[in-house]
């Protein structure tokens, strides 16, 4: 159907990572603007659904625009042809107010011809939210980098798990946080990493599961993203959100018009008004939202002056030493990682964690050198060698088989199945194998 | 209406329709259009929407390739993840930080991991036993003796019945976290534990459901209790039996039908309960119900087969325990003469001893199991709920009388927000349709099964009490693989995400599980009334649907009434297919989604969620109030 500009009464139609609080704040705000009032705007649906749904859902209704979720998704539903590039003269104004790029991290992606695809509503950054009065009881360190969190001192507390992280195939930011987490340290080096990180870990199955832990004291630490950091240190005065020295990466929160929207030219004055510093900027900066506008200029009006604490983080977030992240080797492997994270380090969860109680009970016991409990972590958190299911030869997964299998992984159920399986057993074999080796 | 006498004797007839059974003449005179659409009716709807779909299940999970095959139960039973015979992890174990000496230990009791199927089992097994035992102590102890506070006692034994999705196994959650009031008062009161206490994993989900199911077992083993001859008893001891020899050898296997027909319940209720898993998880995800469960959180089009096939395993436990404990009981099973009469009771008066055990050990039991629902409702009007107590109740929060510590805001949000009143409008309105089936289907099935003495009917009173057995997942995961198929790319298609609408789905999931309540209901109340009425109607020339309207409704107005009001219960609270298919479109999820969503996600939604929770209790109580003494019917208890 042809939009009008001249169309009343229409209800766009909205796919969102943002929650509940979040949704229901542009509900109110934005129907009250004279904007939507003026363009016949009379309601918004919003269709929350989980990151592996997007391209499924977008491809089959008449969406019009998509919000939150961290760029990695956009950059899909992008490559997917699922964008309509940003044209509105209300959208290119608000849009120079926001940075091409902060901290070396695009703010904005144009394709090849120029036309602005995305642009980020919020920033965000990623890190870690301790709880401090966990962290005494149990006398633990507090964690400065991302390898911290898989020290034998986060280990001390097992088979009580002090860290908390979430299943990657359930949460778009914890997946950022192991992208981050693989390019910093490298593949190999990274996989020991997480590999260690989740058997020191309470595995949730979802990021705010996660926050409520840390929230609890269930445990001492968990990843989160920045806001939900800040959420926690409100409701509980023992919390701290940490960004790790030097390791961090601010993201771009975007919005993007679709192709398949209905009505454009309403689509994007909406968009606008997101942008806009006396539109939806101002909702960042609720008291239960907590989050980084990437529009600075919200600071300067009357809402933006009541909130000197968040201005004051937004710019120690904008002076992070960070590292430089690579989007497109990211979006390269990611769905692979993340199927390789839940089938080896969720679904055989249990052994892993028992076969690394074990080497923590015999080192903190003397039974074990440091260079024996350097080879054990090696030998854990190796990537697995197993037989790929579609060809029946032994491969390893490396960085590249990961690229290989990416696309294949969308696509053909019987091999997502079959492989996922096999790495869960694989996984299984070794962590017990291990458990046996040292008497378990 | 008939008189007390006659109406012992049309149920006694009732349940022995073999007796007389007509001739093939006499069954052709009677049939006629209504009554053949009044069979007609429950069967057709109990095939399509309960039977084919397990069908499609069955084939989806015994085909392999296009070939008949065990396969899929193959990769499950070779899976260590599902079946690990040695174990990980430990029963229980003192937690003492190693780089904190200094602080205080605690005693963790999580259950070992021996993978998704044999979890399932053991946890439903153990809940079965301590639900069952617990229920028949206290059971006994309220049915045969008379103490001062015995109502109250009553009272609170049912409170567990309250139900309240994943709220009340929060409740449970925090009690017995190491700061929670169970180790605050073990510990550091009573000093009776030298460790603080958590209870998390495998046997936090098996402690929150036995303190959830254990009424169940109460109440049936009560019923069983009050309804034996008393001459049975009077006889042993005339015989020589006295105390626990006459309760294990006479009393016991009396009341054995009680028992199996609780712990058959206990035990499917156990398996496919969603609420103590999800509350526990992050150290209990190994369950059948969890795994399920999972997959349609992660679901992008079509479950898998795997997933059918731990259905059907789902489906073929819940129905062995069903069998196993159902033939234990025929087996078992006593005549008595007289049975169901009402004769004085054998009820006496405990001595001092008696009466020391039921205070300090049966009373404190009682008010334990019953602390979930009042933990429920404290958090739902408490600010904040850190360490042993919810800050209403904290004496630390009271500044003089006033409770600094309460608030209102939670309720007041639960009616007047939007976006969470919408889900509750949403529950309501698929509860209120999926009645008027129910009504419709238990009407004519009863009716049939009552009045049209036919062989082979049978079969309809079979279908329409078979879903009280059926685990909810089992018919979540079925109606996703046949309203696909059948339904294809159209608005029941579950597996079209954009087109899908939950409303039919739930709407008849809804209608087919809690059926069984308002069919009980209902033919008992035709049970109770007199055919002669119907037939002296029909002589003097009615026909069989006007002598229905006529005669048989008025009658029976006030059990479909209140058997209705029951499954209307049952239907608001509904979690299994209510978070699965109905989580599929959030818009249109019902309550119970939303309870789980809130409580996973949000972290100011607890006591939101708890809220609704209250909400929900308000509705039971409401009910049961107008139910029993309102209409003078009696409250369907859950049995078998």
């Amino acid at each position: 159907m042809e939009s009008r500009i001249t169309d009343k009464d229409v209800t766009l139609v909205i796919i969102t990572r943002h929650d509940v609080t979040i949704q229901n704040y542009v509900k109110q705000m934005f129907l009250e603007s004279e904007v939507a009032k003026r363009l016949g705007i009379k309601d918004i649906k919003f269709l929350q659904v989980g990151p592996g749904l997007w391209a499924y859902y977008i491809s089959r209704s008449d969406i019009d625009i998509a919000w939150g979720g961290g760029p990695t998704i956009f950059d899909e539903i992008l490559r997917l042809g699922y964008v309509a590039p940003l044209t509105s003269p209300a959208v290119l104004y608000e849009a120079q107010k926001i940075p091409d790029e902060i901290s070396g991290v695009p703010m904005k992606r144009f394709d090849e011809n120029g036309n602005l695809m995305w642009i980020a509503a919020a920033i965000s950054s990623f890190g870690f939210t301790v709880n401090h009065a966990k962290l005494a009881e149990w006398g633990l360190p507090m964690p400065q980098k991302w390898r911290d969190l898989a020290s034998i001192e986060l280990a001390s507390t097992l088979p009580t798990p002090a860290v908390g992280i979430a299943d990657p195939t359930k949460s778009t930011s914890n997946t950022r946080m192991y992208e981050i987490i693989l390019q910093a340290y490298g593949w190999e080096e990274g996989w020991k990493v997480l590999t260690i990180m989740s058997a020191n870990s309470r595995i949730y199955d979802a990021s705010d599961a996660v926050r409520l832990g840390v929230i609890n004291g269930e445990i001492a630490v968990g990843i989160t993203i920045d806001f939900y950091g800040y959420t926690a240190m409100q409701l509980n005065p023992d919390c701290e959100y940490i960004i790790p020295n030097g390791e961090s990466i601010i993201n771009g929160d975007p919005i993007a018009l679709l192709t398949k929207s209905r009505h454009p030219e309403h689509a994007q004055a909406f968009i606008a008004w997101v942008l806009s510093e006396f539109g939806g900027q101002q909702i960042w900066l609720k008291e239960d939202v907590n989050r980084m506008p990437a529009n600075p200029r919200v600071f300067d009006t009357e809402e933006g002056a009541k909130r000197p604490d968040l201005k004051e983080r937004f710019e120690k977030t904008l002076d992070l030493a960070s590292i430089p992240f690579n989007d497109t080797e990211a979006l390269l492997w990611e769905r692979a990682m993340q199927e390789y994270f839940s089938a080896v380090l969720v679904q055989a969860h249990s052994e892993l964690q028992q076969a690394w109680t074990k080497i923590v009970d015999l080192y903190y016991s003397g039974q074990l050198t440091d260079d024996q409990l350097q080879y054990y972590i090696s030998r854990l958190g190796e990537p697995l060698t197993f037989v790929d299911p579609s060809t029946g030869q032994t491969v390893k997964f490396t960085r590249e088989y990961a690229i290989s299998i990416n696309e294949k992984l969308k696509t053909d159920p019987t091999f997502y199945n079959a492989i996922k399986s096999a790495w869960r057993d694989a996984a299984i074999a070794r962590f017990n194998e291990i458990l046996q080796e040292l008497g378990g | 209406m008939a008189g007390p006498k006659n109406k012992r004797f049309f149920r006694a007839s009732a349940r022995f329709p073999h007796i007389s059974m007509p001739s093939a003449k006499v069954i052709a005179s009677q049939l006629d259009l209504t009554l053949i659409s009044f069979m007609a009716f429950p069967l057709v709807v109990m095939t399509v929407f309960l039977i084919a779909p397990l069908a499609s299940t069955l084939k989806e999970a015994f085909f392999y390739h296009g070939e008949l095959s065990l396969q899929w139960f193959r990769t499950l039973f070779q899976s260590k993840e599902y079946v690990n015979l040695q174990g990980t992890g430990e029963f229980y174990y003192i937690h003492r930080p190693r780089l904190a000496p200094e602080t205080m230990a605690t005693l963790v009791i999580r259950g070992k991991d021996y993978g998704i199927i044999l979890n399932s089992l053991i946890v439903a097994t153990s809940v079965t036993l301590a639900a069952t035992t617990l229920g028949l102590i206290i059971a006994f102890v309220l049915a045969r003796y008379e103490f001062p506070g015995k109502r109250l006692f009553r009272i609170l034994a049912v409170v567990p019945m309250l139900v309240t999705p994943f709220i009340n196994a929060y409740v449970v959650k925090k009690l017995f976290l190491e700061d929670g009031l169970v180790s605050w008062l073990l510990h550091d009161v009573l000093h009776i534990l030298p460790w603080r206490l958590r209870i998390e994993g495998y046997a936090g989900v098996a402690l929150a459901q036995t303190m959830t199911y254990f009424p169940i077992a109460y109440l049936n083993i009560y019923s069983s209790l009050i309804n034996i001859d008393p001459s049975m008893e009077e006889q042993a001891e005339n015989l020589g039996a006295r105390g626990f020899r006459l309760f294990r050898t006479v009393t016991l296997p009396l009341a054995m039908p009680g028992i199996a027909a609780g712990a058959t319940l206990i035990f499917i209720f156990s398996l496919e309960d969603l609420g103590a898993p999800i509350v526990f998880r992050g150290s209990a995800e190994r369950l059948i119900s969890y795994k399920i469960y999972n997959e349609f959180i992660n679901m992008t089009g079509q479950l898998s087969a795997e997933v059918a096939a731990l259905a059907v395993l789902l489906l073929f436990i819940a129905a062995t325990g069903f069998i196993v404990i159902r033939r234990y009981v025929s087996l078992k099973s006593y005549a008595m003469i007289s049975r169901g009469g009402r004769w004085k009771p054998r009820v006496s008066r405990p001595g001092i001893k008696g009466l020391l055990v039921i205070y300090l050990v049966i009373l404190p039991l009682i008010v334990f199991t019953a602390l979930p629902q009042f933990g429920v409702i404290a958090t739902a009007f408490s600010k904040e709920w850190r360490g042993p107590l919810p800050s209403i109740i904290d004496p630390k929060y009271w500044d003089g009388l006033r409770p600094e510590g309460a608030t209102l805001e939670y309720m007041i949000k639960v009616f007047k927000d939007p976006s969470v009143n919408v889900y509750v409008i949403n529950s309501l309105k698929y509860s209120l349709a999926a009645l008027v089936i129910i009504v419709l289907v238990a009407l004519t099935a009863s009716y049939a099964v009552s009045r049209a003495r036919l062989p082979g009917l049978s079969i309809i009173d079979t279908l329409i009490t078979l879903p009280i057995a059926m685990p909810g997942l089992a018919v979540a995961v079925s109606y996703v693989f046949f309203f696909s198929s059948v339904f294809r790319g159209t608005l029941l298609d579950p597996t079209d995400l954009a087109k899908f609408n939950p409303a039919a789905l739930l709407i008849i999931a809804y209608a087919i599980r809690k059926l069984p309540f308002t069919a009980r209901a209902v033919f008992a109340g035709l049970q109770q009334t007199h055919v002669a009425l119907e037939e002296a109607a029909m002589n003097l020339g009615s026909g069989r649907l006007r002598t229905i309207g006529t005669i048989v409704l008025p009658l029976i107005a006030l059990n479909i009434l209140s058997g209705a009001m029951v499954s209307f219960i049952y239907c608001v609270t509904e979690v299994s297919v209510s978070i699965t298919v109905g989580g599929i479109k959030h818009e249109y999820a019902p309550l119970t989604f939303y309870m789980k969503n809130a409580y996973l996600a949000e972290v100011q939604a607890i006591p939101v969620t708890a809220a609704l929770g209250v909400l929900l209790i308000i509705i039971q109580l409401t009910v049961i109030t107008l139910v029993t003494l309102g209409f003078k019917q009696k409250y369907a208890v859950v049995g078998v």
